[in-house]
């Protein structure tokens, strides 16, 4: 293999070496069948796939994609259908064939301007010949995909499209090493992108073959097995097998790498028609009922390959620029190709070379441009000579690096060089971003009014309509709901936080109460504000796969995450957004998995939160006019049993915790007092007594405690005073301590402050035993303790304070009077001092001259 | 010059050979006086595959700079075009080198060079006189001492500019005329004094950017260059090539018979590599010392050592004398960093020895001389 790769370019290696691609697999208008292999989002392949329908003239063209979305195909031919567009496949796997998680799949087909696949669909229709999807549906290639491989890869947003199998072989990395080029990439873009355009459609699949061949050569076979190849190459060479006998001129478009697969599956009978050799494909008729699939508008944004889940082309803008120029026949004045010779032949090929040159030139030339005017717009420092020598080393770049024409990676060089002034980084790479995004494009597609649409769209739609929301218009929409007072509004609220749930984008609260986050809870009305736009169509068609209606996909949402929440905290949040949401009826599985979630918790923060907010659920049900299923009284009550069997131990908790177990503590006692039989509230007190039986609390702890304890029964006053001397009088370590004790009962009890004669006194002795250096070491804590306090009982502290040292409060806040003298003497300083900085300034100007 | 009195020949004398090469079979499309196509240029820098025929020899051309391809050709399109070209970077990421190479390969001399400091001056950027010929003759031509910049104008070759930000922001800014006008006057020698710069000529600056005591270059200097940001090696087998490359050549020129030992420089580069991005191979994360982790500071830590174990010991790397040399690398400007890379060998170094062995394990014993 070393020796074949001797050769710089694609076209050499196979000159070089004995490899021969199968005749059936050359490009020949005049055989049965014609394999055409194309790359998806490739405007060259596009380019010569329209070329080759012209020559060969097909009675049916049999295109790779999933053939469940064959009656989407007249959707995509639309008049009024722009792309980008997807086709959106979901499989639900009720009947474990997958896994037996049973879960749910989807996966993106998107469809570019200049993706061949739509080119195909386009040209059968305007030449009315049939064209079809042949590639197994999507639920059968999941079955037949192991885990972790092909459309079941993990981590990234899955798409139908498998470029990948083009750039991983091993036959890859040493062509790049080969060839100097950094990547698959740019490797592409130089010989087949510009360097296609320019060649014969004949050696275009010559071309295309000889690498895609090489590359199936140098992936394993148990690879392809696992990643669903082999089984799909099987199915479609079964569909090719059984279209042959119906008609005469068959044009095959596949992904380039499997149009060898497909050639090894079938052989030609006498008569003409094509036998499949393979073993055939069981399918599983659950499947069919299991799968939905929409067409649905799509953005440049999530086409890019940069932006990491999506493979196909990188920056999707640039190449359709490029597919624009192609099909206008765009070209720049600048390329001088007649000084150059290259006009010098005659007849049409020549036009049509000076045609497709200059392509990539237009758009580099384009995209600078653009790139410099954004730019001055956002004040970046880019001119329109760092334009032109960026032109200017665009094509450089390309001369040097032998490319016919300056492509993405001649743009992107050439602005880093051009367009950054300084260390690249962060604060001087605003016009590199600003390019980014103009070859990332920014169009969105748009459907036909005739496309597929899930129900949950439909419903959606249907909701709007019936609470008057307007979902034409992309301004932002603002409604006030007065959700207790009137039931319309209240369903309404309930359909926004659905929407939420849903991850739509569609209604944001703007103010209102927040029960998740226990905020703003005495609010009564909710503003919310809305806009439509077909980001919430796109979401909405991805939320389909849930359910299909806006109830049914968050009710399912709801209990898929409910099941998967592990603590207490978790599951009572998101019982909380189900009673927004108006979900709490047909609860049984929930309220399961709570009795479990609360069994095995063993968070005393997890727990205490989860309980304040089951007891607020609790008590908000008439409001929200909610009916309990849960059972919540007694999930409150095995919360409540488990808090207790913790909280003596929390005494001991490390420092970083101390806040947060104040805080739970705090809550805890509210939330005990909140019931009106009392029940809880003593248990809660032993509890805590306990707690400070223990020893060896938390300063911080113990103070809160106590002042929980004070508020239960004010015979605690006396201990708190105690154990407040006992800091005082403590040594050096303890003394330490005491701030931090004095900020935990302030926390729980600020109002011993003022029932107590003898408390502010003891801080006050505290104060004065204090060194500078200890004052300053425990300030921040004090300064903590003390803000608690309102202004107002700041103030009454104050004056208190100042009453122990003989003084009034009113003389605190003024100084001593200044006399007339002292001003006077200040005056004549400052005229001295500046008098003084004059007579400098100028004997150093004296010296100087 | 003769090669073996220098200790650092410049790069046309080192490389002679590949340069006569690589100009007789050079067949592509030279700007004027260049002295190599653009392509010859690149196949200097990066190393061709195979070797080339000239004069009955196989001559290699090795890969000199190693790190980023594309950035090479950006430099050298640059140079081509209207604009100078301005190298940025932290120390020690082999700006300097590359600026040389680029000079030798283009204009076949890479000595052309003015020095930036503190102290430059006007005119040691334009031009001087001699005192003693202008006092008995005049301003003339004769008289003048041209400045390497005034030289590269009069030939159509390149200047390169070392350290341009270490210079003052007011005797830099004496370049903006001559980048942009590309005409030098000077005013005593009356109407012969315009200096119109040959094609060919072109301005190489470098410039560091974590150094203390740099001055910020003004914008309009700034438009008349294209910049270039040389990075760090990202990846620690580039960078063990790299020590291993120039320790190799330094070690020939100064007749040291001697093979560096791959596994020592391997162990030096994952260290300056873990250091330098503040993450080791096993995961831990590491503090970063403040003293620049630059692959040419690991070349000399480990040329050092060679070079003790050459004169004084058995021609074996010792890792303790490496340590020793690794602390006065380390330890320059703050006392902390010698606290930072002794906790480097108390986690990581003792990691690696306890799960590697051998030559880890005695790296990790001579943690005794970190002090």
């Amino acid at each position: 293999m070393e020796q074949l790769l001797r050769s710089q370019k694609i076209s050499a290696v196979e000159e070089e070496t004995d490899f021969v691609i199968p005749p059936e697999l050359l490009y020949h208008t005049d055989c049965r069948l014609l394999y055409f292999p194309v790359r998806h989002h490739s405007p060259a392949c596009s380019f010569h796939l329209k070329r080759a329908v012209a020559e060969y003239e097909p009675d049916l063209i049999l295109i790779e994609g999933p053939e469940n979305a064959g009656s989407q195909i007249p959707v995509l031919l639309h008049q009024d259908t722009k792309p980008p567009l997807a086709l959106y496949y979901a499989y639900r796997d009720r009947a474990g064939l997958v896994t037996d998680k049973k879960g749910d799949y989807k996966c993106y087909y998107p469809f570019l301007d200049c993706s061949p696949e739509l080119t195909a669909l386009r040209e059968a229709g305007t030449r009315e010949i049939p064209a079809r999807f042949i590639d197994l549906s999507y639920g059968e290639i999941l079955i037949g995909t192991a885990g972790g491989k092909g459309v079941r890869r993990e981590g990234e947003k899955q798409t139908y499209n498998d470029d990948y199998l083009l750039s991983r072989s091993r036959y890859l990395t040493m062509l790049c090493e080969k060839t100097g080029l950094r990547d698959f990439e740019e490797l592409w873009e130089k010989y087949f992108e510009i360097q296609g355009l320019t060649e014969p459609t004949e050696a275009f699949v010559r071309h295309m073959m000889t690498y895609c061949i090489l590359s199936r050569m140098h992936t394993p076979k148990e690879e392809l097995a696992e990643d669903g190849t082999i089984l799909r190459e099987r199915y479609m060479a079964e569909q090719i097998a059984c279209a042959s006998r119906e008609y005469q001129r068959i044009l095959v478009v596949t992904g380039g790498f499997h149009s060898y697969g497909l050639w090894e599956l079938l052989s030609q009978e006498e008569n003409g028609t094509f036998a499949y050799t393979g073993e055939p494909v069981k399918l599983h008729r659950e499947t069919e009922r299991q799968q939905e699939v929409y067409p649905m508008a799509y953005s440049m944004e999530a086409a890019d390959a940069l932006n990491g889940y999506a493979s196909g082309m990188q920056s999707p803008g640039f190449y359709h620029r490029v597919w624009r120029n192609i099909e206008n026949g765009n070209r720049t004045k600048s390329s001088g190709w007649e000084e150059e010779g290259l006009a010098a032949g005659t007849g049409e090929d020549q036009a049509e070379k000076r045609k497709q040159t200059g392509a990539y030139e237009e758009a580099v030339l384009h995209f600078l441009a653009e790139t410099g005017r954004q730019a001055r717009r956002k004040e970046e420092s880019v001119s329109s000579y760092d334009e032109i020598c960026a032109f200017s080393m665009a094509q450089g770049l390309a001369a040097l690096r032998g490319k016919q024409e300056p492509g993405i990676y001649e743009l992107r060089d050439c602005a880093c060089s051009a367009f950054v002034k300084g260390e690249l980084n962060l604060s001087t790479d605003g016009a590199l971003r600003i390019l980014k995004s103009l070859t990332t494009g920014s169009q969105v597609g748009r459907l036909c009014k005739e496309a597929a649409r899930p129900p949950l769209l439909t419903d959606f739609e249907e909701q709007c309509g019936r609470f008057g929301l307007k979902i034409h218009s992309t301004v932002e929409q603002t409604v006030t709901l007065e959700i207790f007072k009137k039931e319309k509004h209240l369903q309404l609220g309930r359909f926004f936080y659905r929407t939420e749930f849903l991850d739509c984008s569609f209604a944001r609260r703007k103010k209102g109460a927040d029960l998740v986050n226990r905020k703003d809870q005495n609010r009564v009305r909710e503003i919310w504000n809305y806009k439509w736009s077909e980001q919430v169509i796109a979401a909405l068609i991805d939320a389909s796969i849930s359910g299909g209606t806006v109830e049914e996909a968050a009710r399912c949402l709801l209990e898929s995450r409910f099941q998967e929440s592990s603590g207490c905290r978790e599951a009572a949040k998101l019982l909380v957004q189900g009673f927004l949401m108006g979900l709490s009826q047909k609860q049984e599985q929930l309220r399961v998995h709570l009795a479990e979630v609360l069994a095995i918790d063993g968070d005393f923060f997890s727990l205490t939160e989860g309980f304040s907010q089951l007891l607020m659920l609790m008590e908000l049900q008439d409001l929200y006019r909610v009916r309990d299923e849960l059972d919540l009284e007694r999930m409150t009550d095995i919360c409540f049993q488990k808090i207790i069997q913790l909280l003596p131990s929390m005494g001991q908790v490390g420092e970083e915790q101390q806040q947060k177990c104040m805080e739970s503590l705090r809550l805890l006692y509210e939330a005990a007092g909140r019931r009106n039989e009392g029940e809880r509230k003593p248990v809660l007190m032993e509890a805590l007594k306990s707690l400070l039986e223990r020893g060896k609390v938390q300063p911080g702890v113990e103070g809160t405690v106590l002042g929980l304890l004070y508020g239960y029964e004010g015979s605690y006053g006396e201990v708190i005073t105690r154990t407040v001397r006992g800091y005082i009088q403590g040594s050096g370590e303890i003394l330490s301590r005491s701030a931090a004790f004095l900020r935990g009962l302030f926390f729980s009890a600020r109002d011993f402050v003022f029932v107590s004669k003898e408390f502010l006194a003891l801080i006050d002795e505290l104060l004065g035993r204090l060194s500078g250096e200890e004052f300053l070491k425990l300030l921040p804590e004090l300064r903590m303790a003390f803000g608690y306090f309102t202004p107002l009982e700041t103030d009454r502290i104050a004056g208190r304070a100042a009453a122990l040292h003989g003084r009034k409060k009113k003389e605190l806040l003024s100084g001593r009077m200044v006399s007339l003298a002292e001003y006077a003497y200040g005056e004549e300083l400052d005229a001295y001092a500046a008098g003084e900085l004059e007579n400098g300034m100028n004997r150093v100007e004296m010296q100087r001259f | 010059m003769e090669p073996n009195k220098a200790i650092k020949p410049p790069v046309e004398i080192r490389y002679k050979e590949e340069l006569e090469a690589l100009s007789a079979l050079d067949t592509g499309r030279r700007p004027l006086n260049w002295k190599l196509s653009p392509k010859a240029v690149r196949t200097f820098i990066l190393g061709s595959r195979e070797p080339i025929r000239y004069n009955g020899k196989d001559i290699h051309i090795r890969k000199k700079y190693l790190g980023n391809d594309a950035l090479v050709e950006r430099c050298i399109i640059t140079l081509a075009g209207n604009r100078g070209l301005m190298l940025v970077g932290e120390p020690g990421t082999a700006k300097t080198m590359l600026s040389e190479l680029l000079s030798a390969a283009i204009s076949g001399s890479s000595t052309n060079t003015i020095q930036g400091t503190a102290g430059t001056t006007e005119d040691m950027i334009k031009y001087s006189w001699n005192y003693a010929l202008l006092l008995a003759k005049g301003p003339i031509r004769e008289a003048l001492v041209p400045s390497p910049l005034y030289v590269g104008m009069e030939q159509g070759i390149l200047t390169r500019f070392e350290e341009i930000t270490r210079t003052p922001a007011e005797i830099q800014d004496s370049l903006i005329s001559v980048l942009s006008d590309k005409v030098l006057n000077v005013p005593e020698l009356g109407e012969e004094g315009l200096l119109f710069a040959k094609a060919g000529f072109n301005v190489i600056g470098t410039a560091n950017t974590r150094d203390k005591g740099v001055n910020e270059m003004s914008s309009a200097l700034k438009r008349r260059f294209n910049f270039e940001t040389v990075l760090p090696i990202r990846d620690a087998a580039l960078e063990k090539q790299i020590i291993l490359n120039e320790v190799a050549d330094l070690a020939k020129e100064n007749q040291i018979e001697m093979e560096p030992d791959e596994d020592v420089a391997g162990l030096l580069a994952s260290t300056y590599h873990e250091l330098r991005e503040g993450v080791s191979s096993l995961g831990h994360r590491i503090d970063r010392p403040s003293a620049v982790m630059s692959t040419a500071e690991a070349v000399s830590v480990y040329y050092q050592t060679m070079m003790t174990a050459y004169y004084y010991g058995d021609s074996r790397m010792d890792m303790g004398c490496l340590v020793q040399n690794l602390v006065g690398a380390v330890q320059k400007e703050n006392k902390e960093d010698l606290e930072k890379l002794k906790s480097y060998f108390q986690t990581v170094i003792r990691d690696k020895g306890g799960k590697e062995g051998g030559l880890w394990s005695s790296y990790y014993e001579a943690r005794k001389y970190l002090r």
